[in-house]
């Protein structure tokens, strides 16, 4: 019961947050120098006469007044019609569509494989903290982090091309449901690289977490009891260190929903992140702000799940 | 017994990464291996919309250009030849352009091409609900007429040489007009080109099929794949490992790292680079002072270190056919200090400089360079980085010092240059200086009837620009298609164009 009000709490609050989203996307779009016509013609918008800017005006559907704009989507979203992209003149739903699922797919499989690993080097290191597996985990960990997305991406994809003879992704993409294999092999890798950072991230995490709890007294009381230590280890003191753990994966998996750019963009995948750049470029209004409210949303599911996890985890966090 | 259990999880994650490598499906490997198929071309742009009165993107006219047709088209020296029309001719007094349609050419619905789709097509353009951009090049136009099916007629109000140079642009490309009567521009990708639309998926890719009954010869691919793959990198690591047959490059630094199994086309292109100086602010209202900028610069420089030494040097004249001394008309040596110190007369002078950020690779590496080569004179450079739509705003006001571009070439000297410096022009405002002696040369080329002028006249145009010095012109990339040895007759020209696709074949 208390766990159904509070899911219903956050749902209300969800509204809330996803209308000041509504409002603040399409706010700063507008607050943004220059429209669509120089986005899309640049230079050579110079060349139009005042009749045929106001001709693009009507055609990017940016003639009408902001206030009246906004009403126009808001009423249109509300109506479950996102619009049409006015670059692509493709329905707004139709690419979200398409560009999700890769996301989606892309941020699970980085999570995957990165938590786990995070996970186990984190305990792996706090095992003996100050030796020399905890200071080798650690540098790892710090590289991990230090090194740019983009840097690792770019080296992976350049080794693979050239000494392997092999591109992960040519440019067009095998959805799970075309080929389980093909879209695995275009996928494993740009998710083996994301998965560095959320590992290092999580094994940082759990490091610290795990070396809080190793020292309280119930673990002193456990140890005392004779308990085996890997019994220890991972049934008492993980278990109690994992709510910064599982708020450390579930603020890495929303950030990985939001839109993996650089990645998508190096190994050309057409995810929400490149969708997202691409319309924020070319000022395509539509889809930017749909993308933007649908980030927003799974951002908040994201967290919402990871409450009710807590309270899985820890039934102390429901009575508070 | 903990770190064998780890050091078995990683053994097992690598021999799954290892056997999902293995499976990689065909679509993403070797097309250069396939002798079938069609031709898959990497490129980092889209197809983003399809019809070629307001195409400006790059992507999206060199797309189109293999859709639609023009009714005339320049060669690699930038001469007029036959497209749509299979010859023109122009009246006496410069006022009528006649042309003679070629025989038997359909549009890919099937529909036969008649004068009236040239009519429908140039009166569409002109009309300014449609926006297109190349409307302001056809201004001398008052009539377009049929008088048969073969025949169209364009009636001019003064004698202007430059239209039949507009006509080779994809803006001014022949429509169906039953596309046009039924407003299906933007889905119906109709022309009467090489290669048909067969689908595209939206920032993936384009797929082409050849049009079997083209005019000018079926093309011996059976089509053409553009794929859209955003990092160039990854663009030539797909080459290396096989994934495409062919690669458009434009970033320099990834171009000077092509090499080895693939094979290099290269033209230079008709954009040039160069340094805007707004002379309607002081002190560059000054001719020395512009001249002593324009003498300052060395253009090898800045090529070797913004672009690694891919790109040409180059005057104000880009079009193809003209071979021109570069700094012919600079009262001094490009690069030589102490000139250009004279000039400025031992002043020192601060400038912003307006720098588009994102727009193209290597603005900030010109920025840098110009910074450091004028500061030996004395004139201090601030960079001033701007987004690209900001850049745009502020340098269609010429709300700028000095401001680094990356300005588009024609294959008419007039064209590219009358829209800027001209009595009227559409730019004027961002040219940053009213020349009268090079509006004057502009206006006589405009009122030539030559089809192309002639040597003489645009090098008398290009000494009278350096030496104005409104702007400095610095140098041309070079437009690079990559591609597999076994592909052949595959190259890029300096507008972009991938026409060669057309005659190209794949051993």
């Amino acid at each position: 019961m208390t766990a159904l009000r509070a899911v219903g709490g956050r749902v209300a609050g969800l509204a809330g947050t996803l209308i000041g989203v509504a409002v603040v996307v399409f706010a700063l779009l507008r607050l943004l120098p220059g429209d669509a016509i120089d986005a899309n013609l640049g230079t050579q918008a110079g060349l139009l006469t005042a009749g045929q800017r106001a001709a693009l005006r009507r055609y990017y559907g940016i003639d009408q007044s902001v206030p009246h704009q906004f009403v126009t989507w808001i009423g249109q979203v509300l109506h479950g019609n996102l619009g049409v992209s006015v670059n692509s003149g493709t329905d707004v739903a139709t690419l979200l569509g398409s560009a999700i699922p890769v996301t989606v797919e892309l941020a699970v499989l980085a999570t995957l494989i990165g938590a786990p690993l995070g996970i186990a080097l984190g305990v792996l290191a706090a095992g003996r903290p100050g030796g020399a597996r905890d200071l080798g985990v650690q540098s790892a960990g710090l590289l991990g982090l230090a090194l740019p997305e983009f840097v690792l991406a770019s080296v992976v994809v350049a080794v693979l091309g050239a000494v392997f003879r092999y591109f992960p992704s040519a440019g067009t993409f095998v959805s799970l449901s075309q080929s389980v294999g093909g879209n695995l092999s275009q996928m494993i890798y740009p998710a083996l690289v994301l998965a560095v950072g959320l590992a290092a991230t999580v094994m940082r995490t759990t490091r610290s977490a795990y070396l809080d709890v190793a020292r309280s007294d119930f673990v002193r009381t456990a140890r005392g009891k004779g308990l085996f230590p890997r019994r220890i280890r991972w049934r008492h003191v993980l278990r109690n260190s994992s709510v910064p753990i599982v708020t450390m994966v579930g603020i890495q998996f929303g950030y990985l929903l939001g839109g993996t750019v650089v990645i998508e963009q190096v190994f050309a995948l057409p995810g929400l992140g490149r969708l997202l750049l691409n319309a924020i470029l070319q000022r395509d209004y539509a889809v930017v702000q749909s993308a933007v409210l649908l980030i927003a949303t799974g951002f908040v599911v994201v967290n919402l799940a990871v409450d009710l996890i807590y309270r899985a985890l820890d039934p102390r966090t429901a009575e508070t | 017994m903990f770190r064998h259990r780890l050091l078995r999880a990683f053994a097992l994650a690598g021999a799954v990464s290892a056997v999902v490598a293995a499976c990689s499906p065909a679509g993403s490997g070797n097309a250069g291996k396939k002798s079938h198929g069609p031709l898959v071309v990497a490129r980092t742009v889209d197809l983003d919309g399809l019809d070629p009165a307001v195409a400006t993107a790059f992507g999206t006219v060199q797309t189109l250009q293999l859709i639609f047709d023009t009714l005339l088209r320049t060669d690699a020296d930038g001469r007029l030849v036959p497209g749509l029309a299979k010859s023109w001719e122009t009246s006496k007094d410069g006022r009528t352009l006649t042309f003679h349609l070629q025989q038997g050419v359909r549009f890919h619905n099937g529909d036969a091409l008649t004068a009236d789709a040239v009519v429908a097509t140039l009166d569409r353009v002109r009309d300014e609900a449609t926006a297109s951009v190349v409307r302001s090049n056809l201004l001398a136009v008052t009539k377009v007429t049929a008088p048969d099916p073969n025949t169209a007629v364009i009636k001019l109000s003064h004698p202007d040489g430059s239209v039949l140079h507009t006509l080779t642009l994809t803006g001014t490309a022949i429509l169906d007009p039953a596309d046009i009567k039924a407003g299906r521009l933007a889905q119906a990708a109709n022309g009467t080109g090489p290669f048909k639309l067969a689908g595209r998926t939206q920032g993936q890719k384009v797929d082409l099929t050849a049009n079997s009954a083209y005019f000018g010869g079926a093309p011996k691919l059976p089509g053409v794949e553009f794929r859209v793959i955003p990092d160039e990198n990854s663009i030539l690591a797909g080459l290396r490992a096989g994934s495409f047959d062919a690669g458009v490059l434009t970033d320099p630094n990834v171009v000077a790292q092509a090499h080895g199994g693939v094979k290099i086309a290269k033209t230079p292109s008709m954009a040039y680079h160069a340094l805007m100086l707004n002379g309607r602010r002081k002190p560059l209202d000054r001719l020395p002072v512009r001249q002593a900028i324009a003498c300052a610069i060395d253009r090898k420089q800045v090529v070797d270190t913004a672009v690694a030494g891919q790109g040409t040097v180059t005057g104000p004249i880009t079009s193809p056919g003209y071979h021109l001394s570069p700094t012919d008309g600079l009262p001094c040596t490009p690069g030589d200090a102490a000139a250009a110190k004279k000039l400025l007369g031992g002043t020192t002078v601060d400038l912003k400089m307006l720098v588009m950020s994102g727009g193209y690779a290597s603005a900030v590496n010109e920025a840098q360079n110009l910074q450091a080569q004028l500061s030996k004179i004395g004139v201090k450079l601030t960079i001033d980085q701007q987004p690209t739509n900001v850049y745009v705003k502020r340098w269609s006001k010429a709300d700028f010092d000095v401001a680094l571009a990356l300005n588009g070439g024609m294959s008419s000297p007039y064209l590219m240059y009358a829209r800027y410096f001209g009595d009227g022009a559409s730019l004027a405002k961002a040219a940053g200086l009213d020349s009268p002696p090079i509006a004057k040369l502009l206006a006589q080329a405009g009122a030539s009837t030559e089809e192309r002028l002639s040597d003489a006249t645009v090098a008398q145009l290009q000494r009278t620009m350096l030496q104005q010095s409104p702007w400095v012109w610095l140098f041309t990339d070079n437009n690079v298609v990559a591609t597999q040895p076994n592909v052949k007759g595959l190259g890029i020209t300096a507008d972009n164009s991938l026409r060669s696709l057309q005659s190209a074949t794949r051993g």
